[in-house]
């Protein structure tokens, strides 16, 4: 899991759903093949002349946020968030949960919304809130959650992207970034500003695939704070079709144990999983709804 | 004796709060203009320069965030100028949301609206009413618990409220209010034409100044006149309560009540009805309980008469019921930004047996994109009368003086690409309540829904709503 990142995928279901009146979403695109595992990324030449590899400026951020060392040894990381969509006078708290690989729950409660639940149990990804049900992800979706769940996502970004390029610089406030895009190895590109100086990460550009459609969104992150040893942004700010949703860390823990019971499916998603696996004689012969 | 209901400032505040969500244009200024209201303080100084900040937020945020740039162009600008001189130059509060909302009604389009900062005082109780007048905060404006409907030139009870004051009182549907307080109703509906008359939904505008009928201050009796069955007539002192229903905060709109029922009617049919596209947990479990109730049943009608919409995506929340197919959407919200389907996902247990839905003229925002998007996947057959066309999704701010902004951010489309704004959904079978019909005790529109299903059934296709 992106350690800066924490709450950037929940951001994004969430704004959706709420501002946006919309529910969280699964791929509209077919799954692609699988990409080939990438080596290190390509040695792509600094665009601008003077600007630093792409690699050096990841390397001074793994660097900068407590090295790679200490990534590795993360055994599970929870959190509690405060999320606030401020334009909305919406608020609402988030709990969750990750050990490594990819196992992760998340849980977000929102005044007269209900829960939002999202997880996954290394393998299946899902979601559940009241607007679009219970479901598994798929396709373009499951490959962008799984990613972001994945705790080695960050220090281990030359098995994840297969490309990397310092492009330019960009003031962000009164700082100055490396803007570094980065192709995954599923072709979805994203940008990531890194500071000049501190070499933390300063703001981040992509865009979600949704069940809805394609969200661009911007985060912000500020407020940097070291939990075990580790730096993580305490604050972010995402921005998406015109909207604005923050997120403050309210409590963070690294290694603390957390019940194997935790990441284990909803019986709901259960549920689907044993009916997506049934034969297909199984099937109704005829989908009624379809009679004219 | 008690105010007139259309004196009352309270009423003013509930009306509003029950409108917020479709948020006609100029609204607020039509019920200003409909209300006699105290005489107004005058602005001091900072008050004046919050709401000149204010009218400059509105003109920004909407020109920002409108989903068709053209709509904002030098013409927004040159309006903006006008207003604001307005504003400058304006007395009291109420001349300033003039000058304002006469700013955002040149839009001519629904979901935009100034909601005063008075509207969300004394409605914040989070407690649903037990009817009992002695409790809960009684600056907070009440309902007798009707609705009204116009029909032809008559203010018409189109349905009583179980264990409302007005079920106490006897007041059955089909009844025509002819007086509150000695107040007659006709040159009030002679009014409301002619205020309403060329205004974006104003069918939806005129159903509501009409159900300010029904309201009124909490503990204080209103004094009816009703023409009853045989033209008789009725008079009674009805008490408002706090408003009935759960209590429902969301973000930056004022508190909204939810009313639910569920029922079976003969031959077996279920009804689910709902108040407002509010608290999804209460409105799918109240769905999912007359569903399991509901097994043997004949078919489904969902009752929005009367609902003026709330959380869009709730439209896919309920829809996902009916529908046992993935990949299918109800629509499309479409802003500057781009684009986004409303989706359902297939709930565990569909329900496939025939669907009805029935509108009218109230039934606006989240209504319309369900029933409209339900119609366009021949999953639903709609039933009543033409819906508003008032479905544009929107976002409530607060304002630098503390009133509210409601604007929309974005266009909708259904699923067949119909614009619902300024269309509104075509039922496939209209059909029109009549006082007869309601006297009689019946419900035209329930009941030709009822009829279309147990045709359905016997005819043995058991989901082909066309």
């Amino acid at each position: 899991m992106k350690l800066s990142a924490a709450s950037n995928l929940l951001a994004k279901s969430l704004l959706a759903s709420l501002v946006l009146c919309a529910g969280t979403a699964r791929a509209d695109e077919p799954a692609k093949a699988p990409a080939a595992p990438a080596a290190a990324p390509a040695a792509a030449p600094a665009a601008e002349e003077n600007l630093p590899a792409a690699k050096d400026i990841y390397e001074k951020y793994l660097t900068a946020i407590g090295g790679k060392d200490k990534l590795k040894a993360i055994t599970s990381r929870q959190m509690v968030m405060t999320v606030e969509i401020p334009a909305a006078g919406m608020k609402g708290t988030v709990s969750m949960f990750q050990i490594p690989p990819a196992k992760a729950y998340s849980e977000t409660d929102l005044a007269g919304m209900g829960k939002f639940m999202q997880g996954s149990d290394g393998e299946i990804a899902w979601d559940s809130n009241p607007m679009s049900g219970a479901r598994i992800l798929s396709g373009k979706e499951r490959e962008t959650f799984m990613r972001g769940m994945r705790f080695d996502s960050e220090w281990n970004y030359e098995g994840q992207y297969k490309e990397m390029k310092t492009v330019k610089t960009e003031t962000i406030g009164d700082k100055t970034a490396y803007v570094v895009e980065m192709i995954s190895n599923e072709g979805n590109k994203e940008t990531r500003l890194f500071d000049k100086d501190s070499g933390l990460l300063l703001a981040s550009r992509a865009t979600a695939t949704t069940q809805m459609g394609e969200i661009p969104t911007e985060t912000l992150f500020d407020d940097y704070r070291e939990v075990n040893g580790i730096k993580m942004s305490f604050k972010q700010t995402a921005k998406m079709m015109g909207n604005e949703m923050k997120t403050t860390v309210d409590k963070a823990e690294f290694n603390a144990e957390i019940p194997a019971a935790k990441f284990e499916l909803p019986a709901d998603i259960k549920a689907l999983k044993e009916k997506a696996d049934k034969p297909a004689t199984d099937a109704p012969a005829e989908n009624p709804t379809e009679k004219k | 004796m008690a105010p007139h209901p259309q004196q009352s400032p309270s009423l003013r505040r509930t009306v509003l709060g029950r409108l917020s969500l479709a948020s006609v244009a100029g609204f607020a200024f039509l019920l200003s203009a409909c209300t006699s209201t105290p005489k107004p303080t005058p602005l001091t100084a900072e008050q004046r320069e919050l709401n000149l900040q204010s009218i400059d937020m509105v003109h920004a945020r909407i020109k920002q965030r409108h989903f068709d740039p053209e709509k904002v162009g030098p013409a927004w600008d040159a309006k903006h100028a006008e207003m604001r001189v307005k504003v400058e130059q304006a007395k009291s509060m109420p001349e300033a949301r003039a000058a304002m909302s006469e700013l955002i009604e040149s839009l001519q389009q629904t979901h935009f609206g100034i909601l005063p900062a008075d509207a969300y005082e004394g409605t914040e109780s989070e407690e649903p009413s037990t009817g009992d007048k002695t409790t809960g905060d009684r600056r907070a404006s009440g309902e007798i618990g009707l609705d009204l409907r116009r029909i032809g030139n008559d203010a018409v009870v189109t349905h009583v409220e179980p264990d409302s004051p007005a079920a106490a009182a006897g007041v059955k549907p089909g009844w025509a209010v002819e007086s509150v307080d000695k107040r007659k109703v006709a040159p009030l509906i002679a009014r409301i034409d002619k205020l309403s008359a060329g205004k974006t939904a104003a069918p939806l505008v005129a159903a509501t100044m009409l159900q300010t009928l029904a309201h009124g201050e909490v503990g204080t009796p209103l004094d009816y006149t009703f023409r009853a069955d045989t033209d008789r007539t009725v008079r009674v002192a009805i008490t408002p309560v706090l408003p009935i229903g759960k209590a429902q905060k969301f973000g930056n709109l004022p508190t909204m009540y939810l009313k639910t029922s569920r029922r079976i009617v003969p031959p077996g049919v279920g009804v689910f009805a709902f108040s407002i596209w509010f608290d999804p947990m209460k409105v799918n479990s109240e769905l999912e309980a007359l569903l399991n109730e509901c097994t043997d049943c004949q078919g489904m009608v969902i009752d929005l008469r009367g609902n003026i919409g709330g959380i869009g995506a709730m439209a896919m929340g309920v829809g996902r019921y009916f529908i046992d197919k993935p990949d299918q959407k109800l629509g499309t919200m479409i802003q500057r930004e781009g684009k986004l389907n409303f989706v359902l996902n297939p709930a565990a247990k569909p329900y496939t047996k025939p669907v009805a839905i029935l509108i009218d003229e109230v039934s606006a925002s989240t209504s319309e994109i369900f029933a409209g998007g339900m119609q366009d996947l021949g999953r639903g057959r709609v039933f009543g009368t033409r819906s508003p066309g008032a479905a544009l999704p929107s976002i409530v701010e607060i304002l630098p003086n503390n009133d509210r902004l409601h604007y929309a951010f974005a266009n909708y489309i259904s699923f067949k690409g119909q614009t619902l704004e300024g269309h509104g959904v075509i039922p496939d079978e209209p059909v029109a309540p009549t006082r007869e019909a309601l006297l009689a005790g019946k419900d035209p529109v329930l009941d030709a829904a009822v009829r279309w299903i147990t045709a359905q059934s016997a005819s043995g296709s058991p989901s082909n709503n066309h």
